[in-house]
């Protein structure tokens, strides 16, 4: 899977990296149960500071995507049954982009739209 | 002239290998144009076309100029002046082309703004999560065979020469196997560059790197190899027999081997890239900025040091890296040497050798006082038509100057001060040391051994 990374952008490198990690696995890039990269392999194929990516991974941990183990380093969870529920991070950040749009002048159709779109592209988990 | 066509075969061919690398660098197959990252249907407009045609044009007449100018070297007699140009020369070919290729790319730079040709992916770096930092081809297991048998040769070697008083020739030897670990360290250092992006499929991403770095491996495989075996040759030649002819064949065929090793890189990897680029996706980055001139890396968000080249084939420096910051200096540094002793070779070489009796002093002068024997010193002075069948430790050996220690087999070594042309030296015993010495001309030589003897007891 490849990751894409902005240097110029102002969300954090780790925020950046566990981001394209849940997309990865939203999509079906990652299955679940794969083996993922060790902190450092990461961190010197990136060209970026391990403690950054170490940083992400202990994001993506916290979440419930990946599960870290002291022999294999870290792999895709076996997602549970999920809540069915947005997380109240996710939900404040789907608030601003909705207030975005609204700012931008754009109907809740065309909104709409783009959520089916991104929420049918992939492979289903 | 032997020395002339060993400049001639080994350094000639260079430019013309560099002409055939360079002149396809306006319009890389690979999507890139003088280091540009190119759409195919950018590369195939006009005004880039017509910017290619005229880069080509300007490194053709460059090329034909370089051609002609170590030529000149056949019809002039003295070494050093020969030596100065093809050095020079050898410099300028290296560096030459980047002129007409950084023209290329500031034309392909404002063409590309011009008509506003921008990658959606503008900022962003790309990097293969899958196996990071696993696609290995270089095994220590296959290189530590050559440098362990170099070093080995190495230190016999150093034994060898300490033993007969030669330090000089052992750390000669010393300083190839040396190359070999520093080939060596290169080999792993390129192995563990990144996997490189071509399209959104890890599998072709994976595969791609994986050929790269096995051509690669091989590559310094069969380099540390070359250079084990011309260390075991160099510790054969210099510490049984000295005979200088051996030496410089096989500089000769070291020289033609490591060309044809690149050459065949350079093929191997055209291959690679040829099969792989219908599978390339449209240029995923858009890192224009951080390359200068198409041709250095310069990105201080990247730790990587090595980078694959955009301009020719293998890898480049990551400026922005505090080892790639040390190494350009170090690398300027060493290019100033070039003019440095070219200046120094012509000095030795038109420079008279003045010896000079004075205040119960022999005075030996070449650039700078060399020698000063008291006369008291002098055990034994002898004036001799000949000079013994030697070999160079260290100093100069030009047709009209030997100067410095020079070995003699199974005599030991003595210091050398004399011109080979002259047809009378002097041969002096000291406590400590034998000299061989001659002044500007055999009158001024025969005049100092008159008066030197007239001053011994």
């Amino acid at each position: 899977m490849v990751i894409a990374i902005d240097d110029s952008s102002d969300i954090p490198i780790y925020q950046q990296i566990r981001n394209q990690i849940v997309l990865g696995i939203s999509d079906g890039r990652l299955r679940q149960g794969e083996q993922l990269p060790t902190v450092r392999s990461l961190a010197v194929e990136i060209g970026i500071n391990a403690m950054t990516v170490n940083r992400a991974y202990q994001l993506l941990k916290q979440e419930g995507y990946i599960v870290t183990e002291r022999r294999n380093g870290a792999r895709v969870s076996t997602l549970p049954e999920g809540s069915g529920q947005l997380s109240p991070q996710a939900e404040q950040t789907l608030e601003r982009i909705i207030s975005e749009a609204k700012i931008a002048g754009m109907s809740m159709e065309s909104f709409l739209d783009i959520c089916r779109k991104y929420f049918q592209e992939g492979e289903p988990l | 002239m032997i020395v002339q066509f060993i400049f001639f075969l080994t350094m000639y061919p260079v430019l013309f290998i560099l002409y055939f690398c360079m002149r396809n660098e306006g319009m890389r197959s690979d999507g890139f144009s003088f280091g540009i990252r190119m759409k195919p249907e950018w590369q195939n407009d006009t005004a880039v076309r017509r910017a290619d045609e005229t880069y080509r044009r300007r490194l053709k007449k460059l090329t034909v100029i370089l051609a002609i100018l170590p030529l000149t070297t056949f019809f002039i007699p003295y070494f050093s002046v020969s030596f100065s140009i093809w050095t020079l020369w050898i410099t300028a070919i290296c560096f030459a082309p980047a002129f007409p290729f950084a023209r290329g790319y500031r034309e392909i730079r404002s063409i590309k703004q011009q008509k506003d040709w921008q990658n959606q992916n503008r900022g962003y770096s790309f990097t293969e999560i899958r196996n990071a930092g696993q696609v290995r081809c270089a095994k220590s297991a296959e290189f530590l065979p050559p440098v362990l048998l170099g070093a080995a040769i190495a230190v016999y070697s150093l034994y060898r020469a300490a033993a007969q008083g030669r330090i000089e020739a052992g750390l000669l030897t010393a300083s190839f196997a040396a190359l070999t670990g520093f080939l060596y360290a290169v080999a792993i250092w390129t192995d563990r560059q990144k996997t490189e992006v071509i399209c959104s499929d890890s599998e072709i991403n994976l595969n791609y790197s994986r050929a790269r770095k096995h051509i690669w491996k091989n590559m310094w495989l069969a380099a540390v190899w070359l250079n084990t075996a011309f260390t075991a040759l160099l510790a054969v030649v210099l510490t049984w027999d000295d005979n200088i002819s051996y030496i410089l064949w096989s500089c000769i065929i070291y020289t033609v081997a490591s060309l044809l090793l690149s050459f065949g890189v350079l093929k191997k990897m055209k291959e690679v890239s040829r099969r792989y680029s219908p599978l390339k996706e449209s240029p995923l980055e858009d890192d224009d900025s951080h390359w200068l001139l198409g041709m250095f890396y310069y990105n201080s968000n990247d730790r990587h040091v090595l980078v694959s080249k955009r301009v020719g084939i293998g890898t480049t420096l990551n400026l922005a890296t505090p080892f790639g910051m040390g190494f350009t200096v170090f690398g300027c540094l060493c290019l100033l040497i070039i003019p440095v002793s070219c200046v120094w070779m012509i000095m030795e070489e038109f420079t008279p050798i003045r010896l000079s009796v004075e205040n119960g002093l022999l005075t030996a002068e070449h650039i700078r006082v060399e020698y000063e024997i008291p006369l008291s010193g002098i055990e034994e002075i002898t004036l001799t038509g000949e000079t013994p069948r030697w070999s160079r430790q260290n100093g100069t050996g030009m047709e009209n100057l030997n100067k410095g220690t020079f070995h003699i087999r199974n005599v030991g070594n003595c210091e050398v001060l004399l011109n080979p042309q002259n047809q009378l030296f002097l041969r002096i015993e000291t406590e400590d040391e034998t000299y061989y010495m001659s002044s500007a001309d055999d009158a001024e030589t025969r005049k100092i051994y008159g008066q030197i003897t007239q001053a011994l007891p």
